[in-house]
């Protein structure tokens, strides 16, 4: 089989990032038990549960009748949006 | 004329064999993939097995993984694929039969579920509008040529068997949107279920694979919409029932767990500490309250970080959280720990020598 994963959609993508951020954000909220005062650990945490919230949002969209052919711009509008959110969290949690 | 290497996978239940042959095909300008196929099968090895029957997009009977892509293979031009070797393999999630030939009883089993043929007895009164908007909405994806591309592409008819797919979920959704259509609430009902419509998580490959351009994406989510409209539109007696009983143990609850704020005495002034606070807790209304001079000072007992109640230690003058092991100094400021605002303060007043609290 030739390899061309650069050919896999923005949907699939967003798919796959929403199960694995889910796996990281469980892990991460595990450890947060153990030492919840690790400021770097906590920034990710919030980074992770911040992705899987907007593809959950996408999805959301998707559901209330978003047209399919603008879901990668509102992916992309979504993960700014959660960048923005994310850095705001890290800024405000030194 | 250019030369390209085929690669194709071989496959044969009968005798168990399986593996790839390859080949050397001599391509031109407008030479396709299946047009490769049939030159190694009448030059190079009359055994190679596949479907093909219109040639020119129509039938979709040549559906193929094409470099890894699901593709039909009569339109698919090999210049286009831009690859020295191409690699060709039967559709994915259907048994195969022999080499590239697959076997569609799958697909059609489950298209048959959803009761694909028009019946007849739908909504006679309708607006113009509402009508054409519907049209609007099926023409393009009736267009469906059946040809197993998003059947193959799709995750989760790989993950489970037992999923109608997107064939069949497309022609369900044209058919419940078919405003001369009888037969809606019976299709809304069949997909209704984890192995219909909800077991479709919008990987849209679906979508993105489909030779003739329908969405079936949108179809399903559609059939998502159309389920919870019926369900909410058409409750039973005890649905109806149940949500009621429901509404009114939120409603207690609420009203048990919501105390509105209000002044409340805590004693004579003179009862309230100087040097330690007091620790005042009444019908679940908690603080920390003390004296300096003729100002009283009133904390509140829950940690500003995530809400865990405070200890006050009156040895080293700290109120300590045992959550996350935040630590407050005596005028509520955070000292170390995870905690970045101070403790929040509640209004007091003193009214005729007796001290009151705002909780």
């Amino acid at each position: 089989m030739t390899p061309n994963w650069k050919d896999t959609p923005a949907s699939m993508w967003a798919w796959l990032g929403q199960r694995l951020s889910a796996l990281f954000a469980l892990g991460l909220i595990t450890y947060h038990y153990f030492d919840p005062v690790n400021q770097r650990a906590q920034n990710i945490l919030l980074a992770f549960v911040l992705f899987h919230a907007v593809l959950g949002l996408r999805v959301i969209l998707l559901d209330l009748g978003l047209d399919t052919k603008k879901h990668k711009s509102a992916l992309v509008v979504l993960v700014l949006f959660g960048i923005v959110l994310a850095t705001a969290g890290a800024l405000w949690n030194r | 004329m250019e030369s390209v290497k085929v690669r194709v996978a071989r496959n044969d239940p009968e005798t168990g064999k399986s593996g790839w042959s390859e080949f050397n095909v001599d391509v031109r300008e407008k030479t396709t993939v299946l047009d490769c196929l049939d030159q190694v099968q009448r030059t190079s090895d009359p055994s190679l097995g596949f479907r093909y029957a219109c040639r020119v997009g129509m039938c979709g009977s040549c559906a193929m993984v094409v470099n890894g892509k699901d593709r039909w293979t009569c339109r698919t031009l090999v210049q286009r694929l831009e690859a020295d070797t191409i690699t060709i393999e039967p559709l994915r999630n259907l048994p195969v039969i022999r080499d590239l030939a697959v076997d569609f009883t799958p697909l059609w089993k489950k298209y048959r579920h959803i009761r694909p043929a028009f019946e007849s007895g739908g909504a006679k009164r309708m607006l113009k509008a509402e009508v054409r908007r519907r049209r609007e909405k099926i023409d393009r994806n009736v267009q469906c040529i059946s040809c197993a591309i998003c059947y193959s592409s799709c995750g989760y008819v790989a993950s489970d068997p037992a999923y109608f797919g997107p064939h069949a979920l497309l022609r369900a959704f044209t058919a419940v949107e078919d405003p001369r259509d009888g037969a809606t609430d019976l299709r809304l009902r069949l997909v209704d279920n984890e192995h219909g419509c909800w077991k479709c998580h919008i990987q849209m490959n679906c979508t993105n694979s489909c030779p003739m351009d329908l969405d079936p994406s949108e179809g399903i989510q559609h059939l998502k919409r159309a389920v919870l409209y019926r369900r909410l539109l058409n409750p039973t007696r005890r649905k109806f029932a149940f949500t009621m009983a429901g509404a009114a143990v939120a409603a207690v609850v609420g009203y048990v767990v919501y105390a509105p704020k209000e002044w409340i005495t805590v004693g004579p002034v003179d009862t309230v500490p100087t040097n330690t606070f007091l620790e005042f807790d009444r019908d679940g209304k908690r603080a920390f309250i003390r004296r300096i001079g003729e100002q009283i000072q009133a904390f509140s007992q829950r940690c500003s970080h995530q809400g865990c109640k405070l200890v006050w230690s009156g040895s080293s003058n700290e109120f300590l959280c045992p959550c996350h092991r935040g630590v407050f100094d005596r005028a509520g400021i955070p000292i170390s720990g995870p905690p970045v605002r101070p403790i929040e303060q509640f209004e007091t007043r003193i009214e005729s020598g007796m001290v009151q609290v705002f909780l």
